[in-house]
């Protein structure tokens, strides 16, 4: 790209244009606040070499559902948001690694194998209600507990990010 | 029924035991490492939650930290990006406060600090502060009391977070005593058992000696109570029982052109000597007389006593009568010399019959009534005789 920078020729232009499309036409643009941020090994950006996800647009990647009790609260608790999985997708996602960093800095190294085979959701509602940022949101990466006990472990808990910020893939 | 037999039973019976003792040994030591494995499982589940709240308290004066620079930065730039990250810091450092005290992570900083009563005063100062950080302009006295708010959490925190740090400390001392403890009676319960195993091994081996010394008694028996089935108490001589069977068998055994020779001896009046001496004269005649007797005949040949005074003698090598004969007479010569019994002297002869297989005789039955039938003519002949069998005795008697 830097090669080309001098260049201003009209195959330059129409190059710039077709990569621009391409860009739209897999992800638009975020309108409003920034949620998350996925860069890495990916294949598909709207901001930079970034791909910027703000509330309506990980809702237009298939909101889902999971009801399970977590490790810290009590009771079940019906989360909605996205599946890992989709996520991954949406952003063409090609490494075997994501690192999942959060707003207080902490970070976590998650295989995409145990995220896709556990279908793990990245929520943003748990009972109806957004997730606080006062408590464990606005995004929390979790697992289906209920569903699958064995998977109350310390190192999924370690996975399991709140206050999710960025994803890194590799 | 040999003495190998005798003492294979109980060697296979002590490998079995041998094996089932090892088998326990490995078990209960299989059982020790369980329970240490289990303990230091335990104990690192325990560690592991230990150092979860001591993660959190440690967030939570970090974030307490990283708030008040952000508001410092707000309070000497101003603008939004620093309002904002002012507002990120203070809702991280919020969330921060109530894993201290909620779920079952905390338990240590709630058992061992103030943290369940300090923390929601921390939460409910929050509470008040959020309108005003959450406001698009702060002024500079909401500011500096805002700041002041903030500082005078740090102390609290600060206690929280060194009485966290002491009890992880002493959590991992008291767990170290208590896996040394616990290695230490494991070694005790080793020894006891090792010793027990000792023990138990005397004991078997005391239990094999036993039942080796009753079966080697029982074997002993059963061969005295054989013996006593087949001899003659009195004399120690085979039995007529004894005597029959091995006749009938060295004529079963007997090749063409072998003969064997019975001879039949009785006591002449014994019965006198009972009468006139006693029982015990009369037994202890008969020892001598069976004594004598033995000096008489070779090896081979079978001496047994039938009964009463009556004995006989089965010679297998007889070769002819000649041989049979000679041996008859050496034993009435043997009966000239008198007994010296118990301070009697005693006059004993023998009449002897003699009967020859398979001239005389092809079967035993036949055999032992034509030595009879021979015996009796010696006796008709006047006693300290003896007789060969012939037909004509077989005549006269019908």
């Amino acid at each position: 790209m830097r090669d080309w920078g001098g260049t201003t020729g009209p195959v330059t232009l129409l190059l710039v244009f077709l990569m621009s499309t391409a860009s739209a036409a897999c992800l638009p643009p975020p309108a409003g606040e920034v949620l998350l941020r996925v860069s890495g090994a990916i294949g598909c950006t709207n901001a930079g070499d970034e791909a910027r996800f703000d509330l309506p647009l990980l809702e237009s990647l298939g909101a889902a559902r999971l009801v399970t009790r977590t490790p810290w609260t009590e009771g079940e608790g019906m989360f909605e948001g996205v599946s890992v999985r989709r996520l991954l997708a949406a952003v063409r996602a090609r490494g075997g690694t994501v690192r999942a960093l959060a707003l207080n800095d902490y970070e976590a190294e998650i295989p995409v194998e145990e995220l896709v085979r556990h279908e793990v959701l990245i929520a943003w509602k748990r009972d109806g209600r957004r997730l606080r940022r006062r408590g464990k949101g606005p995004l929390w990466i979790v697992y289906p507990w209920s569903e699958h006990p064995e998977l109350d472990t310390r190192l999924v808990r370690q996975h399991s990010v709140w206050q999710l910020d960025r994803l890194v893939i590799r | 029924m040999g003495g190998g037999a005798a003492r294979n039973v109980p060697r296979y019976s002590r490998t079995v035991t041998y094996l089932l003792l090892i088998l326990a040994l490995a078990l209960f030591a299989a059982g020790l490492l369980y329970n240490t494995r289990r303990l230091e499982r335990g104990n690192e589940a325990l560690l592991a939650s230990a150092s979860e709240s001591a993660w959190n308290v440690f967030q939570a004066e970090f974030e307490l930290q990283r708030l008040l620079y952000a508001l410092e930065r707000y309070a000497l730039e101003g603008g939004a990006g620093t309002r904002e990250e002012l507002q990120k810091r203070f809702d991280v450092f919020w969330s921060r406060l109530p894993l201290l005290i909620e779920g079952e992570g905390p338990a240590l900083v709630r058992e061992v600090t103030r943290a369940e009563v300090v923390v929601p005063d921390l939460i409910a100062t929050l509470e008040q502060l959020a309108a005003t950080v959450e406001r698009a302009r702060i002024d500079r006295a909401e500011l500096r009391r805002t700041r002041e708010e903030l500082e005078a959490m740090q102390g609290p925190l600060h206690a929280i977070s060194l009485a966290t740090l002491h009890e992880m400390a002493r959590r991992h001392t008291v767990l170290r005593e208590e896996v040394a403890l616990l290695s230490q009676r494991n070694n005790l319960s080793l020894a006891g058992l090792a010793g027990s195993v000792a023990i138990l091994l005397f004991l078997l081996h005391r239990e094999v000696a036993r039942t080796r010394f009753l079966l080697a008694r029982s074997h002993l028996q059963e061969r005295r109570e054989r013996h006593l089935a087949h001899h003659d108490m009195l004399t120690g001589l085979p039995n007529r029982r004894l005597f029959e069977e091995r006749l009938r068998e060295l004529l079963r055994r007997s090749r063409r052109g072998r003969r064997i020779g019975l001879l039949l001896l009785d006591l002449d009046r014994f019965k006198d000597v009972n009468d006139r001496h006693g029982h015990a004269v009369g037994d202890s005649l008969l020892r001598a007389a069976a004594r004598r007797m033995r000096t008489c005949v070779r090896r081979g040949d079978v001496l047994a006593r039938l009964g009463g005074d009556e004995f006989a003698i089965v010679q297998e090598e007889a070769a002819d009568e000649a041989l049979c004969l000679r041996l008859a007479g050496r034993l009435l010569d043997a009966f000239v010399e008198p007994f010296e019994l118990e301070g009697h002297r005693l006059r004993a002869s023998l009449s002897i019959g003699v009967a020859l297989f398979p001239d005389h005789a092809s079967g035993v039955a036949e055999l032992l009534r034509r030595a009879d039938l021979a015996l009796y003519r010696a006796k008709a002949a006047g006693r300290g005789r003896l007789a060969l069998f012939t037909v004509e005795m077989e005549r006269d008697r019908s």
